[in-house]
Parts: C-alpha cells; sequence; structure tokens
C-alpha cells in the first residue's frame, strides 16, 4: 500500500533519496545530524521495512 | 499515589506479532512487581490491531503507527510535517523511560527522538551509530540469534531489561471448560520453519485416527487459506474430513484465543499462534524448524513440550540457502502423534516416556525439550537424552555466568555428568579459553597504559596511538579465537559489544571504562576455564584411574 503511494508520487521518493545523500555526505564528513536529519532516517527505515 | 507520580514508561515494539505477544509476557510481570507506572506501547498498526484485546489487559495506552499515514500529502514538507507532528504528540507525554525491545532500524530511531530520562534498549546517537546502553539489551544484540548457546527465552530477557525481579506465572482459571479439540498452526513466516504439507496431512490422520471423538481446528491468516484446504482436502484425510475444520481467514487472533481456550491441546510451528496457546495456557507441542532457536523463542508456559531436529546444521541462518530442508525430515509424525497422545492422557512427557512409547528411529533424530519455570525465568530442558552435549554444557556454563553478572543473580548448578567424547571436546576448549584469557589481560595492559598516559602532564600521543592499535589487534584476535572455539562466540560477542558502547566524553574516560569491560571479560573467561577444569576433572580421574588397573 505505501508502496503504491510512493509510486504515484515519484516527486516525494525523489526528494527522499537527495535528502538521504546529503545526511550519508553530513556522516562520512563526521558532523553532527539535526532532529530533523533523525526524523528523515526514521522514516525511511520505515519506508524500508514496509517493504 | 497520584497520577503525576507515576513512572511513564514507553515500550516501543515494531517487530512482529509474536514478538509483541512476548513483550506483553514481560510487561506484565514487570507491572505484577511495579503497579505505579503508566506503561504506553508503541506498535505497528499491522501487527497490534488484531492483538488489542490481549495489549489492552497490559498496556495503559497503545499508540499505533502506520506509515501510509505520514503520506497524506503530495510533497516532503508535508510528509515531515506529519511524523513531526506525531512524534512531538508522543513527547507531550513528557515519558520517564523509553525501552525499545524491537531490534529493528525504525525502532532504533524512534527511540532516540522520544524523549525521556533514561533509554533503555537500540537507539542511535547524533552521527546515526547505533547506541546500547544497558547490557541486556547489549546481550541480545550480541547474542541473540547468532550465538550457538545462548540458554535464555526472549521473554525472560526482556524482563530482565526492565529489571524485573521474580517470575510472575499466570493462573489457570480453575472452573474452565474444555472441549474435546485441538488447534494446529501448520504454518510459518518462512518455508524453512515449516513443515511440509504432507507431513501435517499424516500427522492429523494418526490423530483423527486415535482420537475419534476428537476435532481438529486449523488456524491461521488469511493468506494461509488455501494451503488449508490442500491439507483437508488430502485423499489420505478423506475419512476424517467432517472433523477438521479450516478456520483460517475466518478466525481473528480473538477467535483463535478462545479456540486454544476451549482446546485440549496445541500442536504448531514457533510462531503467533504458539505464543497465544501460551496466554491461555493450552497444552502445547511446538514444532522448531530451520532457522528457529528454541531457547529463545518458545512459549511462555509451563510445561510445553518443544520439539527440535538433531541435525548437525540446525538452527541455520536466515541467509542460508537450503532446498532440501534435511531437518523437515528429522521430525516424525509418528513422535508427535504420540506426544501428542501422552499430553492428552496427562502423562508426564519424560526420558521413561519417550522410550517406552516412541521408537528409537524416530526418537534418535529429534531434541524434545519440556519448559519449566525455575528461579531465572523459563528453563528448556532436553527430556529426550540422559547426557550433555558439549552445547548443553556451554549453555549451562553460560546460564550461571549471565546470571550473576548481569543480573547478580546465584544458580545454583550442578557439575554436568560427561560422556567420554564431551569431556575430551571441552577439554579442547580449555586451550582456547586461555587464549581468551591472555588477550583479554593484553586488552587490561594497554588499556592501563591508555589511562596511565592521559593522567600525565605532558601526553605522549604514539604512545595512545600504539596502545590503541594494540586494542584493535585484540578485537582481531578475539575474532580468529571465536572461529576456532566457536562455542565462545557468546563471550567474545558480547564483550565486543559492551566496548563498543562504554560510556565516556573522552578518551581517558572511555579508556577507563574499556579496562573495566576488559577485567570484567577476563575474570568471566576465568570462571569458564575453572567450570571446564571442574567438570572434565571426574572424567579425567576416571581415565587415570582406569590405566593405573
Amino acid at each position: 500500500m505505501l508502496s503504491g503511494a510512493l509510486e504515484k508520487n515519484v516527486g516525494i521518493k525523489d526528494e527522499i533519496h537527495t535528502y538521504l545523500a546529503e545526511i550519508q555526505k553530513k556522516v562520512s564528513a563526521g558532523k553532527e545530524l539535526a532532529e530533523k536529519d533523525l526524523e528523515m532516517l526514521l522514516l525511511a527505515s520505515l519506508i524500508e521495512e514496509e517493504a | 499515589m497520584s497520577d503525576q507520580k507515576k513512572l511513564k514508561i514507553a515500550v516501543i515494539q515494531l517487530t512482529r506479532i509474536g514478538d509483541l505477544i512476548q513483550t506483553l509476557q514481560a510487561t506484565r510481570q514487570f507491572r505484577a512487581e511495579n503497579p505505579e507506572t503508566e506503561i504506553t506501547l508503541i506498535a505497528h498498526k499491522k501487527f497490534a490491531s488484531g492483538l488489542t484485546f490481549l495489549l489492552e489487559t497490559v498496556f495503559d495506552d497503545i499508540i499505533l503507527i502506520e506509515t501510509k499515514n505520514f503520506f497524506q500529502g503530495l510533497e516532503l514538507q508535508s510528509v515531515q510535517r506529519n511524523l513531526s507532528a506525531f512524534l512531538s504528540e508522543i513527547n507531550q507525554r513528557e515519558f520517564d523511560v523509553t525501552v525499545n525491545l524491537s531490534f529493528s532500524k525504525s525502532s532504533s530511531y524512534l527511540n532516540t527522538l522520544i524523549k525521556s530520562q533514561l533509554t533503555l534498549g537500540m537507539s542511535r546517537n547524533n552521527r546515526s551509530e547505533i547506541v546500547i546502553n544497558d547490557k541486556w539489551s547489549q546481550y541480545v544484540y550480541s547474542n541473540i540469534m547468532s550465538s550457538p548457546c545462548s540458554p535464555f527465552g526472549l521473554v525472560d530477557i526482556y524482563r530482565y531489561i526492565f529489571g524485573c525481579q521474580d517470575v510472575h506465572k499466570l493462573n489457570d482459571d480453575p472452573e474452565r471448560i474444555t472441549t474435546n479439540s485441538i488447534v494446529l498452526h501448520p504454518f510459518a513466516s518462512d518455508r524453512k520453519k515449516r513443515w511440509g504439507t504432507n507431513r501435517w496431512v499424516e500427522l492429523i490422520y494418526k490423530l483423527s485416527k486415535d482420537h475419534p471423538n476428537y476435532t481438529f481446528h486449523i488456524v491461521g491468516a488469511p493468506e494461509d487459506h488455501l494451503d488449508a484446504e490442500k491439507i483437508i482436502d488430502s485423499p489420505a484425510l478423506a475419512e476424517f474430513k467432517e472433523r477438521v475444520v479450516n478456520q483460517t481467514g475466518i478466525f481473528k487472533l480473538s477467535d483463535t484465543y478462545q479456540a486454544l481456550q476451549k482446546a485440549k491441546l496445541f500442536i504448531g510451528h514457533d510462531s503467533v499462534v504458539s505464543h497465544i496457546a501460551s496466554e491461555t495456557l493450552t497444552k502445547s507441542i511446538v514444532l522448531s524448524l530451520g532457522t528457529v532457536r528454541p531457547h529463545e523463542t518458545t512459549a511462555y508456559n509451563e510445561g510445553v513440550i518443544n520439539i527440535a531436529p538433531r541435525n548437525k546444521c540446525y538452527p541455520c541462518t536466515m541467509s542460508e540457502k537450503c532446498d532440501l530442508l534435511p531437518c523437515h525430515n528429522s521430525i516424525s509424525h509418528q513422535a508427535v502423534a504420540t506426544i501428542g497422545a501422552g499430553l492428552l492422557k496427562g502423562d508426564n512427557i519424560s526420558y521413561e516416556f519417550l522410550r517406552k512409547n516412541i521408537s528409537g528411529f524416530h526418537l534418535d533424530s529429534i531434541k524434545v525439550f519440556k519448559s519449566e519455570y525455575s528461579s531465572f525465568g523459563l528453563n528448556l530442558r532436553e527430556v529426550s537424552a540422559n547426557y550433555d552435549t558439549v552445547q548443553d554444557v556451554f549453555k549451562n556454563y553460560y546460564r550461571v555466568i549471565w546470571q550473576l553478572y548481569l543480573r547478580d543473580h546465584e544458580i545454583q548448578a550442578t557439575l554436568p555428568d560427561l560422556t567420554p567424547e564431551t569431556s575430551k571436546e571441552l577439554q579442547g576448549y580449555l586451550e582456547g579459553i586461555n587464549n581468551l584469557f591472555d588477550l583479554y589481560n593484553f586488552g587490561i595492559k594497554f588499556s592501563n597504559r591508555i589511562v596511565e598516559e592521559c593522567g600525565k602532564d605532558r601526553v605522549d600521543s604514539a604512545v595512545i596511538k600504539d596502545s590503541l592499535a594494540k586494542l584493535t589487534e585484540i578485537d582481531q584476535l578475539c575474532n580468529v579465537t571465536k572461529a576456532a572455539y566457536p562455542l565462545l562466540a557468546g563471550l567474545i560477542d558480547f564483550f565486543f559489544v559492551h566496548k563498543g558502547n562504554v560510556a565516556g566524553d573522552d578518551i581517558l574516560e572511555v579508556a577507563h571504562a574499556n579496562l573495566l569491560a576488559y577485567y570484567d571479560a577476563s575474570n568471566l573467561a576465568s570462571v569458564l576455564n575453572e567450570f571446564i577444569e571442574k567438570s572434565i576433572g571426574p572424567q579425567i580421574n576416571k581415565v587415570s584411574n582406569s590405566q593405573n588397573i
């Protein structure tokens, strides 16, 4: 059901991927993540586990 | 005590229905010891919604997560807003403690984002790295589903994470009325864990023939309906068809609960229904196959019979591919039916019962365990053999050392009665334990060197770098030892995870905490060494006496 919702809105899917790539850059650079970054990681993991 | 003074606890359990029931069983025991608490469960709607009739008996409140609800808008910003609103609603409850019992990625982030004074279970730091503060959760992370000798069930480990002291059993209703029915759950989430359709047909045929007054209820999820029909429509069951009822897709979990309350026996795989049967205190036979580890996940009730194959490859891991499923052939329907008949008659399923009623041909390929309560929780005792294998011996050692080290709980254990083969295998482990003991003592030495160097007025960074390199080398050598002596994995993996999670804001604090961890590891290695020496002592004496003769 969720993947269906995401398929319909490819824009959100792309935005999430872009955001996650930015988080990955921050992590690689040893920077601290903000709360909204952790929220995005929560969202991504919920989607991942739903699949 | 007023509501304001109650300790507010959020319990996160985002995994499947079976895990939710085990969480409920642990939380109920914690509540029995701590009535002045307000406990909220946070779970996935798809797993928890069918189980609310049970969950509401223990939790004050249940927060259900439905991921698709966050995706109401068309832009990412609105998704983020929905999620933030959800989190801030949770945080308005001002929890004192969060306990994450699910060990999934999402649960670790959720555990981090819920504000509380104490965080138990897996969470994340602000670099997204895994953090596990409490030792029992470190134990789960390092030992469950990986160590060959983990002696504890998940319900008890959850109790330990909560800090629960005693075992609080459910009491059976003396006025409970049962009917001549047997509930069967021939399904599981994974092919490896599930006995084949033909086996179930053979079992139902034998049970139907031997117990002509009984009806059989096959329960399961809607997606199991066709498979259940396949079983019932088998030509072998033609004459018994009217007594076998397909309840899959018709019964809700609450209906299954009621059917189990009335049933005289449950037979099924290690899955959600076996956990519900432990809630209704129904006599049960649980079949453990594939990746299932009976000691970790057996139904939490006294007298449960758990049958597992004796194959060397059992239990396997999720990632291992297996087409032939040899462990499925090890459990015969005759053995299951005989034990079922014994349970229905009220027989004590003991070593003597098994030897008397099941042929060696069927018995030698299985391990039959029986659950019983002890001071530390539910214990699975093998009743199909009167000797201990080297794994059994290590399981007993680990039970004693972890209870003492992690819970300060002393277990009275007797020395195992060893066969010469087991004694020889144990003797072989002495070298591994001694290696490990030496490695941990080197760990003490190099951690100490860092602590001493950090205390000097002029710190020599080369000394610190060199010591850190040595500590990395020690970790690598511990892994080499683990590969050569796999039964030491429980100890090695725990201290690896424990050291990775020690508290400290600077190198001195971390080195100091590491030093203590190495001291503990070295002590436990020395205790294991002593256990082995004492266990094999009588055997060595026997051998030397016979040589003298």
